[in-house]
Formats: C-alpha cells, sequence, structure tokens
C-alpha cells in the first residue's frame, strides 16, 4: 500500500508537469486553433538558455529565469510572427499549420546543435536542489515542490490573465469567435501575439525544471510533447482546466499501472488510454473547445 | 462541434504517433569518396544526431584521429584509410539506411558501428551485402553470434556485466539484487546476463524495472525497485536517463551498494547532472587502455585542445581510435597475401589470425571462436563525481 500510495504522489507530480507543459499549448490552441508543436522548441530553448545563464556564463539563478523567460517568450513571438501569420493570410489548413509547426521543431533542434553542439549540457545540482525528505509513505523531493509551486503559478496567473485582464479577455473571446471578436474591435493578430507570448512563458517553467534534473539536450522537448498532447486529448483539446487534469490523470495512470504491471508496460498503459478517449470521448474530460486555425 | 473535435483528435493522435516514430532528431554524416587503388575506405555508422549525437560525434572524431595517425604509420606501406561516415541516429531503421549506402553507394568493404540494437539489425543485412561489419561501441551480450559477417571488437556485457555480478554475490555476500535498466536490446541483454550471473553466484534477482530512453523521471522506478528490499541495485541505462536514476535513489534514500558500467560512470553529462549521487557508485571498466594511460592521456588532451572539452565517453573512444589500427593491419595483410580487400578476406583473415597486437591503446586483442573479445574487468569507485572519471579509484580487477 505504502509503494501504491508513493507511486500515486509521483504519477501527480510528473502529471503536473506534463500538464504544465499543456497548459501553454491549450491557451495557444483554445485562442489561435494552432496545435503549436513548436511548443517543444520553446522548452528546449529555454533550457538551454537557463543552463547558459546559471552554469556556463554563472551569472546566478535570477538572471538564469529572467533569461530564460525572455529566450522562450522571444521564440513563441518570433514563430508567431514568421511562421503562422503569413499561414493566416494566405488561409492554409490545419494540416499545413501542423507541418509548419513539425518543421520548426525539426529546425530548432538542428540550430540548438549548432549553437551549443551534441554533447549534453548538465546544471550541477546544488544542496537546495538536492534536499528531499520523508512526509509520511511519501518521499518529498525539492524538485517535486518547485513542479508544485510552478504549477500553482502558472495556473492561477494564467486564471486571473484571462478573468481579469482586457488582453485575456480578447483570449477568449478570439478563442470563441474571431470574427466577432474583431468587430468588437479587438485586434486579432496583436490577441495572437500575446497568446504566444504567454503560453510560450508557461512552457519556459517546465524546461528550467527539466534542466535542474536532467542533462539539457536537443531533444529534450520530445518526450514531453507526446505527453503534453496525449494529455491535451484526454482533458479535451483546447480546455485550460483539460491541460491540467488530463496532464495529472496520465502522469497518475503512467505511474501507478506499474504498481501491478512491469514498469516496460507504463507507455503501452498511456497510448491504451488515448486511444479509448479518442474512440470513446474524442471531446476529452472537459468538452475542449477549438476552432481552426 | 463534436465533429470537429473528433478530426482535431484524431489529427492530434497521428501527429503523436508520427513524433513518436520519427523520433528525436534528424541529419546526417558524411564522408567523401576517393580514387586511388591505394586508398581503402573505411565505412563508418554512427549516431550523428538525435539524443545519442554527443556521443556518436566523438566517436567520429576519435575514429578520424585513428584514420590520421594510422596513415603516418602506415605511409610506408603505400596505403590509406579513408573514413566515410553516416549517421545511424542510434536506432535500427536509421543504422539499415546507413549500412546500406556505405555497401552500396560508398562500396566500403567494412562497417565498423556501435549501439546494440544498430549491430542487431546490420548483422544479417551486412552477410546480404558482403560487407565485414565491426562492433567496436556496443555491449549487448546477444551481439554473439548475431550473424555471420559480425565480429565484436568491443567487448560484450556478457564480461562486464558478468564480472560485477558474480563479485557483488560472491565477495561482497549479497543475496538479493535489483536492476534497473533501459527499455532498448542492451538493456534487457545486460539485465539477463546479471541475473543469470548472479543467481549462478548463489544470490535471486528480485526486481528487475526499465526506464524509457531520455526519460525525466524514474521516481516510480526507483520506489518499486526499493520495496523489494534488494542488497544491492545494477543500474544499465543510457545517457538521458541516467542522472535522472540515481537522483531518485539519492533522493529515496537507497542505503544499497550501487553498481552501473562505465557508459554511465565515465559519462561527464552524467556525473555533472547528478552530482553527489554519484558518489559511492561501482561501475565496470575493461582491461587493456586505462584513462591514467599517458597515451589516452595524451589522445584526450588532444581531443581537449580540439574541442574544447572532455571526451563524452572515453572507454568507448579508445576503441574507436584502436579500431582503424586493427583494420589497417588487416588491409597490410591481405595486401601481403596478395589478396582483394573486400568483406569476405577481411572476415576470412580475422578469423584465421584471432590476435591482433598493433593497437596503440589496447596494446593486443584476441578474438574467440564466437567472434567477440574477453578482457580484464576493473571495477571503479566514484568517491568524487566532479572529479575527472580518471581519478576514480579501482575497486578490484577481475579476470576473465
Amino acid at each position: 500500500m505504502e509503494l501504491l500510495l508513493q507511486l500515486a504522489k509521483n504519477g501527480v507530480i510528473i502529471g503536473l508537469l506534463y500538464g504544465l507543459f499543456a497548459y501553454g499549448m491549450s491557451l495557444i490552441i483554445a485562442t489561435s486553433g494552432v496545435l503549436h508543436f513548436a511548443h517543444g522548441l520553446t522548452l528546449a530553448g529555454s533550457a538551454y538558455s537557463f543552463w547558459f545563464f546559471l552554469q556556463d556564463q554563472d551569472l546566478g539563478v535570477f538572471v538564469a529565469i529572467l533569461g530564460a523567460l525572455a529566450v522562450g517568450g522571444l521564440l513563441g513571438i518570433l514563430v508567431e510572427l514568421g511562421i503562422y501569420r503569413p499561414l493566416r493570410r494566405i488561409q492554409a489548413t490545419d494540416m499545413v499549420f501542423l507541418v509548419a509547426s513539425l518543421s520548426v521543431l525539426t529546425l530548432g533542434q538542428a540550430a540548438l546543435i549548432f549553437i551549443f553542439g551534441t554533447d549534453p549540457k548538465a546544471v550541477t545540482p546544488t544542496a537546495f536542489l538536492r534536499w528531499s525528505t520523508d512526509v509520511g509513505p511519501f518521499n518529498v523531493r525539492m524538485w517535486d515542490l518547485l513542479i508544485i509551486g510552478a504549477s500553482a503559478l502558472a495556473f492561477t496567473a494564467l486564471y486571473l490573465l484571462q478573468r481579469h485582464t482586457s488582453v485575456g479577455l480578447s483570449f477568449r473571446a478570439v478563442g470563441d469567435n474571431p470574427h466577432r471578436a474583431q468587430t468588437l474591435g479587438i485586434k486579432l493578430q496583436r490577441t495572437y501575439v500575446w497568446v504566444f507570448l504567454a503560453g510560450s512563458l508557461v512552457a519556459v517553467l517546465p524546461g528550467m525544471l527539466l534542466a535542474v534534473q536532467n542533462p539539457v539536450t536537443p531533444s529534450m522537448g520530445f518526450d514531453l510533447l507526446i505527453k503534453a498532447v496525449i494529455a491535451l486529448v484526454v482533458g479535451g483539446i483546447g480546455s485550460m482546466p483539460g491541460a491540467l487534469l488530463g496532464g495529472v490523470l496520465i502522469g497518475v495512470v503512467e505511474s501507478v499501472a506499474v504498481y501491478w504491471l512491469p514498469t516496460e508496460w507504463s507507455e503501452f498503459t498511456l497510448y491504451a488510454l488515448l486511444f479509448i478517449f479518442v474512440i470513446a470521448r474524442p471531446q476529452g474530460l472537459t468538452k475542449g473547445a477549438l476552432r481552426t486555425a | 462541434m463534436p465533429k470537429r473535435t473528433r478530426r482535431f483528435a484524431a489529427v492530434a493522435v497521428a501527429a503523436a504517433l508520427g513524433l513518436t516514430a520519427c523520433g528525436g532528431g534528424s541529419g546526417s554524416g558524411g564522408g567523401s569518396a576517393s580514387g586511388g587503388n591505394d586508398t581503402y575506405k573505411m565505412g563508418v555508422a554512427m549516431a550523428l544526431s538525435g539524443a545519442n549525437a554527443a556521443l556518436g560525434q566523438d566517436f567520429v572524431r576519435f575514429i578520424q584521429y585513428g584514420v590520421d595517425d594510422a596513415n603516418k604509420q602506415y605511409a610506408s606501406d603505400n596505403f590509406k584509410i579513408e573514413m566515410v561516415s553516416e549517421d545511424t541516429q542510434a536506432t535500427a531503421e536509421a543504422g539499415l539506411n546507413a549500412l546500406n549506402k556505405l555497401a552500396t553507394v560508398e562500396s566500403v568493404p567494412a562497417v565498423f558501428t556501435a549501439w546494440s540494437a544498430v549491430v542487431k539489425a546490420m548483422a544479417p543485412a551486412s552477410e546480404d551485402l558482403g560487407v565485414a561489419l565491426f562492433n567496436i561501441g556496443a555491449n549487448s551480450p546477444d551481439l554473439e553470434g548475431a550473424g555471420a559477417n559480425l565480429r565484436n571488437f568491443f567487448p560484450l556485457a556478457s564480461v562486464d556485466v558478468r564480472a560485477v555480478a558474480t563479485y557483488m554475490a560472491k565477495e561482497k555476500g549479497a543475496k538479493k539484487a535489483a536492476i534497473i535498466r533501459v527499455n532498448n536490446a542492451t538493456g534487457e541483454g545486460a539485465a539477463k546476463v546479471y541475473k543469470d550471473a548472479f543467481e549462478k553466484a548463489g544470490g535471486k534477482v528480485v526486481a528487475t524495472e526499465t526506464i524509457e530512453q531520455d526519460a525525466v523521471d524514474a521516481s516510480s522506478q526507483v520506489a518499486k525497485v526499493l520495496a523489494a528490499k534488494p542488497d544491492t541495485i545494477h543500474v544499465q541505462t543510457l545517457l538521458g536517463e541516467s542522472s535522472a536514476v540515481m537522483k531518485a535513489l539519492q533522493e529515496q534514500g537507497a542505503k544499497v551498494p550501487i553498481t552501473t558500467y562505465s557508459g554511465v560512470g565515465e559519462a561527464v553529462a552524467v556525473r555533472q547532472a547528478s552530482g553527489d549521487a554519484l558518489n559511492g557508485v561501482i561501475y565496470t571498466t575493461l582491461g587493456g587502455a586505462k584513462v591514467t594511460d599517458p597515451k589516452v592521456k595524451e589522445l584526450v588532451a588532444r581531443f581537449v585542445k580540439d574541442q574544447g572539452r572532455e571526451p563524452a565517453g572515453i572507454s568507448y573512444d579508445v576503441y574507436m581510435y584502436d579500431s582503424v589500427f586493427f583494420y589497417a593491419e588487416i588491409i597490410k595483410k591481405l595486401r601481403a597475401n596478395g589478396d582483394e580487400v573486400n568483406g569476405k578476406n577481411i572476415l576470412k583473415l580475422v578469423d584465421s589470425q584471432r590476435d591482433f597486437s598493433n593497437l596503440p591503446l589496447e596494446g593486443s586483442t584476441s578474438f574467440t571462436h564466437a567472434g567477440t573479445v574477453i578482457k580484464d574487468v576493473i571495477l571503479k569507485k566514484i568517491e568524487d563525481a566532479s572529479k575527472n572519471p580518471g581519478e576514480d579509484p579501482e575497486v578490484v580487477t577481475i579476470k576473465p
């Protein structure tokens, strides 16, 4: 029983990480309709930036966080302005957006190799990051607390942004009906830039969290991207709470399944869950609302 | 909207599966062809892109050092070696493409490669293509006898994993062992060897857990392993996921001896990312060239001067460098005998000669009847992961 509880706790934590990554993607999909696979590049780029400022340049954690946020936000805006906006102008189909996004991800990985080389970059763990303790049946790590803290921060900030700011309200209006939003005076292009900025800033958080736990590699966003897509389908594509719920659900399923099954089956359980949702409940847990790009 | 939602979900699923299939990177190596009767191509198939490119690109650099030096050494024999490299991405599919290109387009007589999944995939195809296939950096035990044209220049895990398993059971008195392994051919093969050897030595493997390559978290695997209350834990993982395993072991308070192999213990990125979670870990290295050897040190210094950093896996790199001299010796002998340098003749010569004593770093190597090599196994202990692996003290040398 103790093991089951520990596995469930591990699942919630890793699920929050998936959810955090999916959350930014979901915000972008809900508003712009783009399935933004290049989000994986934002994650990897911000992780490299975090490593660069913290480990390579030794500029301290505060500068490293700001640097990673700046790079992550900039990457999101650049992809919107340089790729998606021209595609929107020519009324490209969803499939074209998808292929463009995948191309950006692949090209971006090549660019990271060109800039940083292929050898993995590692952040040396400090005593602060290594801290862990036992609480009842649970082993609680500093990494767990950082993930919980980052998730709470991101979810609260985006909730407040969407409920109480004109920019956030414009996200919802554009996501609901872009043509109607435009007739109400909302500038679509500006809203898209804002949403890519906000969504990308959220992706910086898992980027930094991964950088302090594992070596940073150009392909590091890939595994998480797949999990995020599964989380989006399970939670409801385009639904903000759905991204969180989907992330946590797949984290728990992946982790708890190995209580009864060999660990090599954990990914199988995720894909089984994915197909169950696609066939039986394609709208996901929360009936995600989405529109075309 | 349900129709559109369903369509969008289907696109997302297809894309997710596509992402899974296409892996983490792309790109290719390259090589140049040359004419000249006295220039012999050396086909090299390594991971030049993707998650394992850090190791693969270093491997190619060390092979190129070997080519440069061997060409000087064998200049008086009137032949030169030219490396032609292709990218395998450390995957079976890309590996087969690389082999096909090297054999059919570049017409190389021999291909030198690494990564167990790649070697395994290439082994039957090399027979069809008529090229000699040399494994110079993969250690899955089932590579023994995997193909008629395959010879394992690199010692398989059946050597070092068997040695460490037996040592922990017999010398350290461990009765129960647990294994955490990467979910691929390397991990599966090594785990089987460990289990067989440990249980043959009187112990019992009470848990074997797998982790996906490049996984970001290993806490569930470690929780399961610790729940089985082993006396020792063996970790057989690759570069990307190793630090997650080591950190999880430390965070969950693993107190038992942890063993692994040089691919983890000597990897600079793993040591840096794991920090003191690696301290106390025992890892295997193979006899022959040691990182403290002046010749190896000289080669490392050359690499550091060129690249501005330490090589990612020096235990492997010495085999990369030496493999060129091994190939040069074969070419020299075949030329002396008046034989054509082709796949068939290369294999025939390796099988008849078996002992090669011209290797600058390893000194010599001997092939068994099964096309494998056997080495002494040295166990080393990491006392301070922030230091260079060369400073790790030796625990014991185990004779084969």
